[in-house]
């Protein structure tokens, strides 16, 4: 078996498919911590202190690129009603 | 002199659009737009081949008629897109100018024109960085510094492949690219800056809706903004709707009229074509301020004249489906935002085609009659936000630009083909950029030892149904049964929306990764170097061929002054012999303009000029003799330097005759 020399037709069916197991990271951060906001925040708190928050953590203005992947991961899930309600019931 | 370090440098936005674009300067606290050397705040995105030169923006356009096969348009329509494209197949058969591919299995487009009699093959990105390099000139003619950084603008809906082209072509026109921006979203700065001049700062969060539809493409973005910052909630669109396919749907009307009443079809005819397009640009854009227009173009084809009169309502049928269809974007994003359609405070129009009364009235309508937001200039608003986007990165703005943040969004959803053919999104559309994600995935055969990362953009389900973007392998996997080994994909996107994935395998950690668009017909960082170069060797050319230019210039003003002077010799002074000779020599020179003086340079205009000169000097020198009285007083300044006080020898045309002598001596 040559690696990495399989014809085309296969490649397909080599494919990748998907673990069971990712969102489990995403269950163990605290998003409102990391918001600075209480769980019983209102989305127009969650908003307030999102940008207060990216002024200074936004890479353009010279914060770490982790943290504000952090904020953002954390702030599109409270800042979405639905998946803010999911993510609730799992805490 | 060598310029110092400390040479002044000017970050500018650029608003590289598919028919114009436009440049912005943020200077002394304000953002000044760039009037060209024609005066025009807008540039033609047009590009010439001549006989003699190459033409940039409008004086390009001002020879299409004559020259179509060799003036080249639409750049953006192509950049990024691969040569076998459906939208690439069937724009082609309207462009006046050949595009054929390369060739290679990337299969890119290319442009093909003929430059001083030779066949040349312009990548698109090529085109575009002519473009930008004009617009760079502008820049510098009018801040006096040089321009080596710019943000340059594109439409949100662009993808992966059509942003790094265009990055790539700011770096071919030698400039430092501080970021890809979304038109709308410069647009909403834009807005924003007025806003806050005009009612004090944004205190309250207000929502927009930024409608963005130019000459060739179009966007929806909903925004929030609130104390300076521009979070983009959502964006819509479609990169190939604007006013050149409102253009063509008049043209083919046209064509098929004039069909029908001269029974000859005019569309092989590439200079009828370009003519009539003109004119039904033209009439597109009076219709827009008056109810109906006539189209007439002169011996349009086979001698036969072309007049048609077209109503308002007559064009706003022949694009109806067009006008309709871009609601649908401005639904889909109203619906990504979450936002309720009351929640949108304004409706901010931006592009010549938002002045399109239907347009407005469907838009007006959809959001049940509420009034537009027209404060802004639709065609400068997108340089405006780049101008001031240049200047926050670059770090040259106010205090109150420097505190200004945006927050925009990757307009596609991204992700791998997994099996099945299954698409497994990773980030989806409308994340805030800069973003990353990954996920673990693993074998699905036992013993698998590689694995093939598919990366799609699209929202279908499966992979087919979406827009392919690249691919590579991860190898070595350490042989194990399937679903055991763990490899994580990580998806990155910059600020500029450009991709880039990485694959790591957890137990042997062997890694690989692609910036995605090298994949997909991606110009290498070779060929950009190859083609800075020859930009390079452009600009030398241009400059060269600008001093030709003036030689010429230079020489036909003097021919005219010389004939003048031989029209307004008088008989009694001017033997016979001498008019004959005189007036054979000019007609000599006429003679050698129009045959030589298509390849001639500096050195053969000047040495052309100098000849009339001389044949000029001897024969007034003649006149001279016999008529002394001409000159009243010869005063020597220096050895060798003579200059006539006063007197002389004045024409009744008013030209001095000592214009056409140089001194005897």
């Amino acid at each position: 078996q040559a690696p990495g020399s399989l014809p085309k037709s296969s490649a397909t069916s080599a494919s990748a498919s998907q673990a069971e197991a990712t969102r489990k990271q995403d269950e163990e951060e605290d998003f409102y911590g990391l918001l600075r906001v209480s769980s019983s925040a209102s989305l127009q708190e969650i908003r307030k202190k999102f940008r207060e928050l990216v002024m200074t953590a936004h890479p353009e203005k010279g914060g770490d690129p982790k943290t504000f992947q952090k904020l953002n991961k954390a702030y599109s899930v409270l800042s979405d009603q639905k998946k803010r309600q999911e993510y609730d019931e799992k805490r | 002199m060598s310029p110092s370090p400390e040479e002044k440098s000017y970050a500018v936005g650029i608003d590289l659009g598919t028919t114009y674009s436009c440049v912005g300067v943020y200077k002394d606290g304000e953002v000044q737009i760039i009037a060209n050397d024609q005066g025009n705040r807008t540039t033609l995105s047009y590009v010439a081949w001549t006989e003699q030169e190459r033409l940039l923006g409008d004086a390009a356009k001002n020879q299409v008629a004559s020259n179509p096969t060799n003036t080249v348009f639409d750049a953006k329509r192509l950049i990024g897109r691969r040569f076998d494209d459906p939208i690439v197949q069937a724009d082609l058969k309207l462009w006046p100018f050949k595009v054929v591919s390369d060739g290679s299995k990337d299969d890119k487009p290319l442009i093909e024109v003929f430059y001083q009699g030779v066949e040349k093959r312009f990548h698109p990105e090529e085109i575009s960085s002519m473009i930008l390099t004009k617009m760079k000139q502008t820049g510098e003619a009018y801040l006096g510094h040089r321009v080596r950084e710019a943000v340059i603008t594109v439409p949100a809906y662009f993808n992966d492949a059509q942003r790094q082209a265009t990055k790539d072509a700011g770096e071919i026109a030698g400039l430092r690219v501080l970021r890809i921006v979304n038109e709308p979203t410069a647009a909403a700065i834009a807005y924003g800056l007025d806003k806050s001049d005009k009612s004090g700062v944004a205190e309250k969060e207000t929502h927009i809706l930024v409608f963005d539809m130019g000459g060739g493409t179009f966007d929806v973005s909903v925004l929030a903004i609130q104390d300076s910052v521009f979070e983009v909630k959502a964006t819509a669109g479609d990169p190939h709707l604007g006013g050149e396919d409102f253009d063509n749907r008049i043209l083919s009307h046209c064509i098929a009229d004039f069909r029908r009443k001269h029974q000859s079809d005019p569309t092989r005819n590439q200079r009828a074509l370009r003519r009539l397009r003109t004119q039904c640009e033209r009439a597109k854009r009076l219709l827009s301020t008056q109810t109906s227009v006539t189209i007439e173009v002169d011996s349009l084809h086979e001698g036969n004249d072309f007049s048609i009169r077209l109503s308002r309502a007559k064009f706003e049928e022949l694009c109806i489906d067009y006008f309709k269809k871009a609601m649908e974007p401005v639904e889909q994003c109203l619906k990504d935002s979450n936002l309720p359609q009351k929640a949108i405070t304004d409706i901010v129009m931006v592009g010549g085609s938002t002045r399109i009364p239907k347009v407005q009235e469907l838009i007006k309508a959809f959001f049940n009659g509420k009034e537009l937001c027209k404060s802004i200039n639709p065609d400068e608003a997108v340089a405006y936000g780049a101008a001031v986007q240049a200047a926050i990165v670059s770090g040259q703005g106010s205090e109150d630009v420097q505190n200004m943040l945006l927050l925009d969004v990757a307009p596609l959803s991204l992700g791998i083909e997994t099996a099945g053919g299954m698409m497994q999104v990773l980030i989806e559309r409308n994340s805030t950029v800069p973003t990353s994600k990954s996920q673990d995935f693993t074998t699905f055969e036992d013993y698998q030892d590689h694995v093939d990362i598919s990366v799609y953009e699209g929202e279908r389900a499966m992979v087919k149904d979406n827009n392919f973007l690249g691919k590579f392998t991860l190898k070595d996997i350490p042989k194990s049964l399937r679903g055991v080994p763990k490899i994580q994909v990580t998806f990155t996107i910059d600020t500029n929306g450009i991709l880039q994935v990485r694959a790591e395998d957890a137990k042997s950690q062997k890694r690989s990764e692609i910036q995605i668009a090298n994949e997909k017909g991606r110009l290498t960082q070779n060929d950009i170097q190859k083609m800075l170069q020859e930009a390079e060797k452009y600009k030398g050319e241009d400059e060269i061929s600008k001093g030709d230019m003036l030689a010429k210039e230079e020489l036909k003003v003097y021919m005219q002054r010389f004939e003048k002077g031989i029209q307004d010799l008088d008989d009694t002074k001017l033997q016979r012999e001498d008019r004959e000779r005189l007036e054979g020599k000019l007609a000599d020179a006429y003679k050698w303009l129009e045959n030589d003086g298509l390849k001639a340079g500096k050195p053969e205009f000047d040495g052309k000029q100098k000849e009339l000169q001389a044949v000029m000097n001897t024969v007034m020198l003649k006149i001279n003799r016999s008529q002394t009285e001409f000159w009243d007083q010869q005063v020597v300044h220096h050895e060798g330097e003579k200059t006539i006080d006063k007197g002389g020898f004045i024409l009744h045309c008013g030209v001095d005759i000592r214009d056409l002598i140089e001194d005897p001596q």
